[in-house]
Order: C-alpha cells, then sequence, then structure tokens
C-alpha cells in the first residue's frame, strides 16, 4: 500500500491569504493512503524542504505531494528533496494550488475547496506513481554548424577551439555570407572584410574544422548527441582537390552573368569565385549560364587550367556525417521592396536598397567604391534615404523592427558625406533607435558632425524628373510637405527569414515563428536553444540581429554546444511511453503519430504451449523519445503507455475531481 | 465544503443559483498549462470552476477521458493546447485536432451537448486567453446546466 | 432484376458454388493451403454457417448464394499462429476485412490467400420475415432457384415463392461498393455473365441513401436524439458480439475487457453503455470497412452500423477522406492536414 505525505505550502500569504491551509490539511488527511499532512510558510525554503525529507524517513513515506505553486516553478526543486530522503525523485506530485488557485480566485470557501480538489488529485495520481529511471546514450563529440556567414564561423571556430570536430555546411560557393558584402561596420567603421576574411581563413586552417561549401544538408536523423544529418555536395564541376584558385578559368571564360554576390550590379563569370577573398578559394562553375552544358561546346576553361581541375560530368555527392550537436546559423535575406510600388524599387534604377548600396561604397565592388548611381554612373549630389521599408509595416510589411536599419543608415549617411563632398544627405525616419554601445554617439555623429538631414515622416512617393528622382515625403515634427530632388534613393530594407527556413525548421525538428524565424526554447532564459535538444541557433536565423549581437549569440550556441559535447553520456528522459509487448498486437498505428521516429517494429519470441513463436511489436527508442504521448492514444489497446503520465493516472486524476 | 456538495441534487432554489459547473480541462504541459500559470501570476481573476490535469501534450488526450469525467460528474471537459504549429513536440496538436473533431460530432450524435466539450489553442503567453476561455466555458456550461445525460448516480 | 435475370442468377450461383468446391479440393489436394474458409448450409435455420474444410472431402459442402451472410475474415485471426496457408472464399467485404487485418499486421500476407466471388447480396432474415409476414425464427430455407426466391417456414412441406432478392438486402448490401471484391489473389465465377453483370452495377443505393438515418439523427433535438441512443443502449447485452465479429476490433487485448487501465466499468446502467459504445465506435472511425457485420451480429438488433456510418460522414465533410475503407485511400487517423478544419477551436 502506497503512503504517501502531503505538504501544503503557505507561500508566506500568496496561498495561505486566499485558500485556508487547515481545512486543506484535514482534508489531505482523509484521503486514501495519505500518512501524513503538513503544512509549512514556505515548504521550498532549505526548512520546509527538511521537514519533508524528515518526515519521510519519519513516516516511512514512498510518496511525496507538495501543495504549492506551479510545478513549472518547483518540480525539480522537490525531486531533489525527496532524492536526497532516499525516494526515486518521480515519486512526487504537485498540486499547484498557487498559480491555479490562490492567486486566481477571490472567494476563500470556493479556493479552499477547489485547493482540496486539487490536492486529492494530485494524491490519486502520485499513489499511481512508480519509480522511474533514464537510460543513457553516447556522445558523438563532433559539432556541425549550418550556414558558413559570422554567426556560423564565429560558432565553429570558438566549438573547435574547445577541442571538438566541427563539420560547417554552406550552401554558396563560399564562406562569408551577408558580412562579406558590406563595407564598413558601426560604430566603428572598420572595414568589414578586414575582420571578416581572417576569420574566414581561419576557418579553412583550423586542424578540427571540415569545411563543405557549395553544400546543403538534406535530412537529419537522429537525437541529441547522436544526430545523423545527410550533406548533399552539389557539384562545382571542378575537383577542390586540385583546384589553385589561380583565376585563369575565369579569366578566360567567354560568359558573362549578373553577380549575386554584388547584387545584380557587377558581373562575374560562369566559372567564378564569388569574390576575391572567397574561401575556400575555388572555382564554381554555374551550370545554368555555362555555356558548353547549355550548348555542349567552349570548355575553355579546361584548356587553360593547368591544375586538370574542370570535372565536366561531376555528379553531385552524398555524405552521412554523424555529430552530437548542431549549431544553425542560416541567416537572413532582405525584405522584398516589390511591396512598396511607390517607391519604384525594380521600375528605376535610381532606386536601391542599403545592402546594394554597400557594393556601391565598397572598394571591391562593381564601381570601385566610388557612389555612382546605376543609371548614368553619374556621381549623386543629393542622397535621399528611406528608412523602416518593410520593418515595423503590418499593412505591407512585417511588424517587427529589424534592429539594423537605422544604424547602417546613419553610417550611410557619414560614408557619402565622406566620400562625396559637397553631398547632401536626407534621411526620411520614424524613429532613430540606437541601443548598443556607441550607437548614440554614432548617430549623433552622423546627424550633428555629417549634416546629414533627419526628416521624422514618411515618404509617399518616389518618381523621375529630368534625371532627378523626386521624393514626396512628410516632415511632421514641422508639419509640412517635403518634396527633395534626389539623384540616389537608398530604402533601409528590413530583414526577414530565409524563403526555406521553415523547411530547415521541418528538417531539425525545431519550431519556427509566424515570420519564419527560428524559434529560442525561452525568450529570456534559455535564447540559443531550441525545443529539439542538441540544436542551438546563432545570428539572424532567430530573428533580425546586427554584427556585435550575432557573434555574442554565435559564441553562446557554441558554448551551450561545446558544453554538450564534453560530457561523456546523456541521460535520456525518463518519463517516455514504454510498450506493454503482452498487450501490443503489433499493428503499428503509433509508428506515424511519433514525430520523432522513436518507433518502430520489433520480433519478440514467445512461448505458447509447447511451440515457440514469434510476433512483432512495437519497440520505443528511449533516447528518441521525448514524452508527447500521442501513441498512446493511437493505441487502441492501451499496450503503450506514458511512463509520469499513464492512463491509470490520468483517470484517477480525472476520477478524483468528482469524489 | 466541497462545490460538489454545492451540486442542485437537492432541488431547491438557492442551491440551484449557488450551482457552478465544474470543468476538467486537459491542459498541455508547454503551452495551454503555462498560460494558466501566467494567468495566476497575473492575478487574473476567473470562476473556481475548473480543475486542470496536466498532460504533456494536447495529443496526450484519449477521448476516452472525456467520457470517464462526463460519467464521474463532470460538467465540461476542456482540452487546450499550443496553437497549430507551435506545438512542442511539432505535430501532437494536429493528431488531437482531428481526434476531437469527430469525437464533439460525435457526442453530440449521441445526443450530448457539444458544448460541455471545448477544445483551445492557449499559448504559455496567453494568460488572459486563459483566463477568459474559462470565463466563457463556465458561462456557456452553466447554461447547460448540470450534465445528467451520461453522469453516474453515485 | 428480372426474373430471367434471376433465373441466370441462381444458376451462376449453382455454377459458383461448384468452382468454389472445385478450387477448395484443388489448393487443399495439392496442399498448397492448409484450410479453406468458407460457408456451408446449417443444419438447422436458413443462413448458412462457416465451414473450415481442411480436406478435398470437406471442401464438397461449400456453398454459395445470399443464404451465405456472416463474415469470413476474423476467423483469420484464429489461424494466425499456426503454419502454412489459409485460403478465405471472400466476397467484397470479406476481402477488405482480410485488408484491414493485413494493414493491422494481424495477420501474415504470405500464411492468406483471397479468392474472391462476386456477390449478389446476403439476405436480411428480418427483411423476408416481415415481407412474408412471419417471424425470422420461423424461416427455415431459403433458396435461389428456379427463377425466384423460394422460401419454406416452419412446419411446411414446400418451399414457396418469396420476394425478389433485392428487396430483401439488409443496408449494407445495398450501398456496398464491392460486390466484385477488390485486391484478391484469384477470382472464382469471374466467367459467370449473370452474376458478374449483376455484382458490377453500381450500389442499389447512394451514399446520400445509405446515410439518410444518420441524417435523420442528426436533426433531431439533442433530448431525442439521447433518448433514441439511450433506447438502443438500455436494451445492449454487453455480449461482445459486434466486437468479436468486427475485422477492425482486432486487438490482442480489447481496451473493453482490460482490467488496468479500466477504460469499462462493469455496471451496465447507461453512463457504461456510452462508454462501451463509443470506445468501440471511436476506435473503427477510419478503419470500418462498412461490412456491417456488427449489426448482423447484434442479438438485439442495436443499429451499430448509424454509429460507424456517422465517423464515415464526418472523416469525409471534414478530412475529405471519402471511403478509408477502399484501397488507395489513406486512415484519415493516423496522419494529418495542416490546414484542418478548426471550427469550435
Amino acid at each position: 500500500m502506497p503512503r504517501i505525505g502531503v505538504f501544503v505550502c503557505w507561500c508566506g500569504s500568496n496561498i495561505a491569504a486566499t485558500v485556508d491551509i487547515g481545512q486543506v490539511t484535514e482534508a489531505a488527511a482523509e484521503m486514501p493512503h495519505v500518512v501524513c499532512v503538513e503544512d509549512n510558510k514556505y515548504t521550498c525554503s532549505e526548512p520546509g524542504q527538511a521537514s519533508i525529507r524528515q518526515a519521510i524517513a519519519q513516516h516511512g513515506l514512498d510518496r511525496v505531494v507538495v501543495a504549492a505553486c506551479s510545478p513549472r516553478m518547483h518540480e525539480n526543486t522537490f525531486r531533489k528533496t525527496i532524492s536526497a530522503a532516499g525516494l526515486n525523485p518521480y515519486l512526487l506530485e504537485i498540486a499547484n494550488i498557487r498559480e491555479q488557485c490562490s492567486w486566481v480566485h477571490a472567494d476563500r470557501v470556493a479556493a479552499t475547496a477547489k485547493a482540496i480538489d486539487l490536492v486529492r488529485m494530485a494524491v490519486a495520481k502520485v499513489a499511481q506513481h512508480s519509480a522511474l529511471t533514464s537510460s543513457t546514450s553516447p556522445v558523438t563529440r563532433r559539432a556541425m554548424v549550418i550556414g558558413g556567414g559570422i554567426a556560423g564561423i564565429q560558432a565553429a571556430l570558438d566549438i573547435a577551439d574547445a577541442g571538438h570536430e566541427v563539420v560547417v555546411v554552406e550552401r554558396s560557393p563560399t564562406l562569408g555570407g551577408h558580412m562579406a558584402q558590406l563595407d564598413k561596420t558601426f560604430p566603428t567603421l572598420d572595414c568589414s572584410a578586414c575582420i571578416l576574411t581572417p576569420k574566414m581563413v581561419e576557418v579553412v586552417q583550423h586542424p578540427k574544422i571540415t569545411l563543405y561549401a557549395y553544400s546543403e544538408v538534406e535530412k537529419v536523423d537522429g537525437y541529441v548527441g547522436s544526430f545523423k544529418v545527410t550533406v548533399r555536395r552539389k557539384a562545382r564541376s571542378v575537383d577542390e582537390s586540385k583546384c589553385t584558385g589561380c583565376g585563369a578559368c575565369w579569366e578566360k571564360c567567354p560568359v558573362k552573368v549578373k553577380s549575386e554576390f554584388d547584387l545584380g550590379l557587377g558581373t562575374r563569370k560562369a566559372i567564378y569565385v564569388p569574390f576575391p577573398q572567397a574561401v575556400p578559394a575555388k572555382a564554381t562553375i554555374d551550370r545554368e549560364h555555362c555555356i558548353y552544358y547549355l550548348r555542349g561546346r567552349c570548355r575553355i576553361c579546361e584548356r587553360f587550367c593547368e591544375a586538370k581541375a574542370i570535372v565536366f560530368d561531376q555528379q553531385d555527392e552524398i555524405i552521412n556525417v554523424e555529430v552530437g550537436a548542431i549549431v544553425v546559423a542560416t541567416g537572413f535575406q532582405q525584405f522584398d521592396q516589390a511591396a512598396y510600388g511607390e517607391y519604384g524599387y525594380g521600375e528605376y534604377p535610381d532606386v536601391i536598397t542599403g545592402l546594394e548600396f554597400e557594393r556601391l561604397v565598397n572598394a571591391s565592388g562593381p564601381t570601385e567604391g566610388k557612389i555612382k548611381r546605376p543609371s548614368d554612373g553619374k556621381v549623386p549630389e543629393t542622397v535621399v534615404f528611406i528608412k523602416c521599408v518593410g520593418s515595423r509595416d503590418e499593412h505591407k510589411g512585417v511588424p517587427y523592427c529589424s534592429r539594423t536599419c537605422c544604424m547602417y543608415t546613419a553610417k550611410h549617411a557619414i560614408l557619402t558625406r565622406e566620400k562625396i563632398h559637397g553631398s547632401k544627405v536626407f534621411i526620411f525616419y520614424m524613429d532613430v533607435r540606437t541601443p548598443g554601445k556607441g550607437y548614440e554617439e554614432f548617430y549623433r555623429r552622423a546627424s550633428e558632425e555629417d549634416g546629414a538631414r533627419y526628416l521624422r515622416g514618411r515618404v509617399s512617393r518616389v518618381y523621375p524628373k529630368g534625371g532627378k528622382m523626386v521624393v514626396l515625403g512628410e516632415d511632421t515634427l514641422l508639419g509640412r510637405k517635403v518634396i527633395v530632388e534626389a539623384d540616389l534613393v537608398v530604402l533601409a530594407s528590413g530583414m526577414i527569414a530565409q524563403p526555406d527556413a521553415q523547411e530547415m525548421a521541418r528538417k531539425l525538428g525545431v519550431s519556427y515563428d509566424q515570420h519564419g524565424f527560428l524559434t529560442e526554447a525561452h525568450p529570456k532564459l534559455r535564447p540559443v536553444e531550441t525545443n529539439t535538444a542538441g540544436i542551438f541557433l546563432a545570428g539572424a536565423c532567430q530573428g533580425p540581429k546586427d554584427i556585435p549581437d550575432t557573434v555574442a549569440q554565435a559564441c553562446a550556441a557554441a558554448s551551450k554546444a561545446a558544453a554538450l559535447l564534453n560530457r561523456e553520456a546523456l541521460e535520456a528522459e525518463a518519463m517516455i511511453a514504454c510498450v506493454d509487448e503482452a498487450r501490443c498486437s503489433g499493428c503499428l498505428w503509433c509508428e506515424p503519430v511519433c514525430p520523432y521516429k522513436a518507433i518502430s517494429a520489433k520480433t519478440i519470441s514467445e512461448r505458447v504451449g509447447r511451440r515457440t513463436l514469434t510476433r512483432s511489436v512495437a519497440e520505443v527508442n528511449p533516447s528518441l523519445c521525448h514524452g508527447c504521448g500521442a501513441c498512446t492514444v493511437a493505441c487502441r489497446d492501451s499496450a503503450l503507455n506514458l511512463l509520469g503520465f499513464t492512463n491509470q493516472q490520468i483517470l484517477a486524476e480525472v476520477e478524483a475531481v468528482c469524489p | 465544503m466541497s462545490v460538489a456538495k454545492t451540486k442542485p441534487e437537492a432541488d431547491g432554489a438557492n442551491a440551484a443559483a449557488e450551482w457552478q459547473p465544474k470543468i476538467v480541462a486537459f491542459c498541455c504541459n508547454w503551452c495551454s498549462y503555462a498560460g494558466a500559470d501566467l494567468a495566476g501570476t497575473s492575478r487574473l481573476q476567473y470562476p473556481p470552476t475548473v480543475r486542470i490535469v496536466r498532460v504533456p501534450c494536447s495529443g496526450r488526450v484519449n477521448p476516452r477521458f472525456l467520457i470517464r469525467a462526463l460519467q464521474r460528474g463532470a460538467d465540461g471537459v476542456l482540452v487546450a493546447g499550443c496553437h497549430p504549429g507551435d506545438c512542442h513536440y511539432s505535430t501532437g496538436n494536429y493528431f488531437a485536432r482531428r481526434r476531437f473533431l469527430l469525437a464533439r460530432r460525435f457526442i453530440e450524435y449521441l445526443g450530448l451537448e457539444p458544448d460541455r466539450l471545448w477544445v483551445k489553442w492557449i499559448s504559455g503567453s496567453e494568460g488572459n486567453k486563459f483566463a477568459d476561455v474559462v470565463r466563457e466555458m463556465s458561462a456557456a456550461v452553466a447554461k447547460l446546466g448540470p450534465n445528467r445525460k451520461v453522469r453516474e448516480a453515485r | 432484376m428480372s426474373a430471367v435475370a434471376i433465373a441466370d442468377l441462381s444458376r451462376d450461383l449453382a455454377r459458383l458454388e461448384e468452382s468454389v468446391r472445385a478450387r477448395a479440393s484443388e489448393l487443399l489436394e495439392s496442399q498448397q493451403v492448409r484450410m479453406v474458409i468458407g460457408h456451408k448450409r446449417a443444419w438447422n435455420g436458413p443462413l448458412a454457417v462457416a465451414h473450415f474444410a481442411v480436406s478435398p472431402k470437406e471442401a464438397r459442402k461449400f456453398a454459395a448464394g445470399p443464404h451465405c451472410t456472416g463474415g469470413l475474415a476474423k476467423y483469420l485471426l484464429e489461424e494466425r499462429e499456426k503454419d502454412g496457408v489459409v485460403a478465405v472464399i471472400a466476397r467484397g467485404c470479406d476481402a477488405l476485412g482480410v485488408r484491414r487485418l493485413l494493414i493491422d499486421r494481424r495477420v501474415d500476407a504470405e500464411k492468406v490467400l483471397v479468392l474472391g466471388v462476386p456477390c449478389a447480396g446476403c439476405l436480411d432474415p428480418a427483411k423476408l420475415a416481415e415481407a412474408l409476414g412471419v417471424t425470422p425464427a420461423e424461416l427455415v430455407e431459403v433458396t435461389l432457384a428456379a427463377g425466384a426466391l423460394r422460401v419454406r417456414l416452419a412446419g411446411q412441406e414446400q418451399a414457396a415463392a418469396g420476394p425478389p432478392l433485392d428487396k430483401v438486402l439488409p443496408p449494407t448490401c445495398m450501398a456496398c461498393e464491392v460486390r466484385m471484391p477488390v485486391e484478391v489473389a484469384e477470382m472464382l465465377g469471374g466467367d459467370l455473365a449473370a452474376l458478374t453483370a449483376l455484382a458490377g452495377r453500381p450500389p442499389a443505393i447512394d451514399l446520400e441513401t445509405a446515410e439518410a438515418e444518420v441524417t435523420r439523427l442528426e436533426e433531431l433535438s439533442a433530448d431525442d436524439r439521447y433518448a433514441y441512443w439511450a433506447g438502443h443502449f438500455q436494451r445492449c447485452l454487453r455480449c461482445f458480439a459486434c466486437r468479436n465479429a468486427c475485422p477492425a476490433c482486432n486487438c490482442r487485448v480489447c481496451a473493453l475487457d482490460s482490467y488496468d487501465p479500466k477504460w469499462l466499468g462493469h455496471p451496465t446502467e447507461i453512463p457504461e453503455q456510452f462508454m462501451f459504445h463509443f470506445i468501440r465506435a471511436v476506435d473503427v472511425a477510419g478503419r470500418c470497412v462498412a461490412c456491417g457485420e456488427c449489426e448482423r451480429a447484434c442479438p438485439v438488433g442495436l443499429p451499430l452500423m448509424q454509429l460507424n456510418r456517422k465517423f464515415s460522414k464526418d472523416i469525409r465533410t471534414l478530412f475529405g477522406v471519402d471511403r478509408p475503407h477502399l484501397p488507395g485511400e489513406h486512415e484519415p487517423l493516423g496522419k494529418f492536414e495542416p490546414d484542418d478544419p478548426e471550427e469550435f477551436m
């Protein structure tokens, strides 16, 4: 027979003010199997916990009910308490009489009656509890980083420096991501390439890091400590081991294609590296544009390649990588300006995005760092910047703030004023947000020292007139219309999730928000973990972020991953599904409802009369099962049960509601 | 002392006026139970009609629990889970949705009042919604009166 | 169905009986199968009973015709642990029943041989008795011969002409879409022109008509519906014949029998009867093959198919799964669509 102890907490006056503790303890004493009832001012305090331990010893308790705050608050605390007294930690049940009773009801009589019901339910459930233990599984001491932008680079380097192997998978031909496209970085104005490219090189040179560039994650199986990732290494048509990146091929290649890296403002060849400092410095043939793939002849690159690295019939290669942890650093993309037809982006060449401006102002960009407007190459005298294009606009864009635009627009203003003497800069803004170290000072420098004119108001239209772009706006502080005849208009585009972010999330089994950004396990306390154990987030895949925040988050994700990989073995969930093989019909209706592919068929032998028969039953992999219990409902014959939330326990609770 | 005893098994008009329904709520641990906790930490007041059974996921809730609760004297059953797409276990609430879409129509077909079963998606940040749902459901079930149809005479 | 067709049909059924016997003998003789399950004429009463032939001699007893009513698939469960192949003489509903057991992995595909037979429908003795103004117990022998359904009643020496077969079919047969069985290893009687022509016709009633009773009940007031079901459930004997006959109720340990967890209590008052029929209907929802065995087996005539049809109707309207019991469709409760209806949620 179970021997249950009930410990009712006052929580100071939090519970005791609304619930009559005396009545609760009296009622609890009458409940089946209850041999000891105590109340305590603060059960979670050390004296409170000590009284539980003492009562366990004194009354020979084998199960404990704590009627206190939410189990989400102190279930672990009290599990440790009873464990210290020699009980299995799972022989505990919490009756939530604070968050779900004393704090939400004012009527003392009704609240007390409800608290008694809640205690009765907990007592009924705990009587059905059994001791649970968790199994352990080994850890593959290798991490995968998906994405080779600054977030992925930083995370990979940190994990590798902690002594673990890292596999970096980047889908473009080079590391670098968006940061490689930037010119200077706020608020220090140091050159993006100068601080990024050494890190890119460090990645390929690090003995612990393997880089798979031009590769994509196809499939992720397994679970924390033991993921099995299928990676597709796309055919570059170039043997990476032979290519020296000398450049002979792309010099001779006759096909010019708009450069993705330069956002279409410049060109590249059909065989190319995206930019001169690309890492790895290996050429890639763009099969969509290469004449040989289109028409079956040319092969000039092959003729000029001294290393004999061109392999026209190269095939995609599928490789399987086993890792213990995964850092997702898949980044963002720019907001699509098509929603803002009134600004004429895409229609007028002299309306560009902030990222395009970065390429124009960059010394290695298509204009070699001279700001020239795309239509006629003229150096603009008047430049208008429009902020919050896409961001903070529920109707046409996204409701959130993209967090980088205020600062990069200030930077663009400073760079314009520096590079084009006598130029005029107008910035239309809704608010200026500068929450970062040195950010407010940087904005002030743009507006006060560098003379950028900040105009608070929105722009209603941009249209061409006599070689100029007319910007119709409004200065809401002065309450008047503003018309600027500009040479160049720059839209501060917001950041949105990668178009395939949801697909990636599904492959990984992590959740994403309504905007497609991957969701952290807790917005404050678990900011880089996901709800899937062993998968961590870094950078803008989780939400808009600037470089300092991205790097900080990457370091955090790396430390989480490294801490995981430092462990010898992982303890699995204790509250998982289990199969009663004697009952199991082997129909496997449970299999399709399991989100973790934790259920499979296994063959068992059993003696029936004088014969040994084999039959098939369901089997739960304890390392894969997360304990959701969906399978238990699919199981008609109740052969599957969820430990900690068994059918018997839930029925007991339900039955205790109405005694 | 217990709410159950104030039920109008005895007929008097006073007892009927005081009668409040009893609702068993199956709340998933990750969203709806957290939402109920948030209602608590926000000190939102709602009727003391609901008794929460914590389950890991709405996908854990067997429709048989619904009948058992009604058998044993519950006047209504609430199944609350994460919003579609937000399930902590990815898909549990989608299966729950199919199961309870059918279950509600089925109990209605058997002659029970469909409004005795509510299914709501309540996230961990929707303390307000939790309180609102309890208020609305309590009112709706109160309007139906005590469940007598499949309740065991005890 | 014209009288001429009936004449041809009865000749075809006699031939079908012959080919069933011949094929069964052959399979048993050559030891390709260990047992053949079919129907044989009963020694008492008009309806055939299941027959388990293990020798060519026993195969001579197989019968075919509208009096062969009971389902045969479920008997495979009894044989699952033995070695050797078992053949089933399968009408469309039997073949779907076998398919149900195969999908539920309750029988081994390699140990089953499904011999399909075209079906003209199986008579409903209650309907027949009603048509003749007698009680079912008075029916002694029913044959389809010499151009008409012929019935011999208790106390009569000679059989007399009865109503046409299609007037005495149960609703499941009238709505049947598989009178030519699907998913069979081989077809017997495929050369019988009148029978196959009849079996190849579309169902006698459409889906809407088949679900007319469900729709009628849906339109009643809640209290009237409750009264209807409570009235029926009150008569339930808890004999579990519905479960035992159902090919979808094939669990090793039935939830209805389980002591721990105890889903179903002993009392046979209304609340527990609701639980019983709720569990049964929910568990076969989306898996029911619409064979009507539950209703046929029920000794007190509970309208159990009205529960099953309610689910198939709702599954169709809610999830767009038309005929979950037919091949090519997916099991509607083992999956979901992210944009499933929300309704009251």
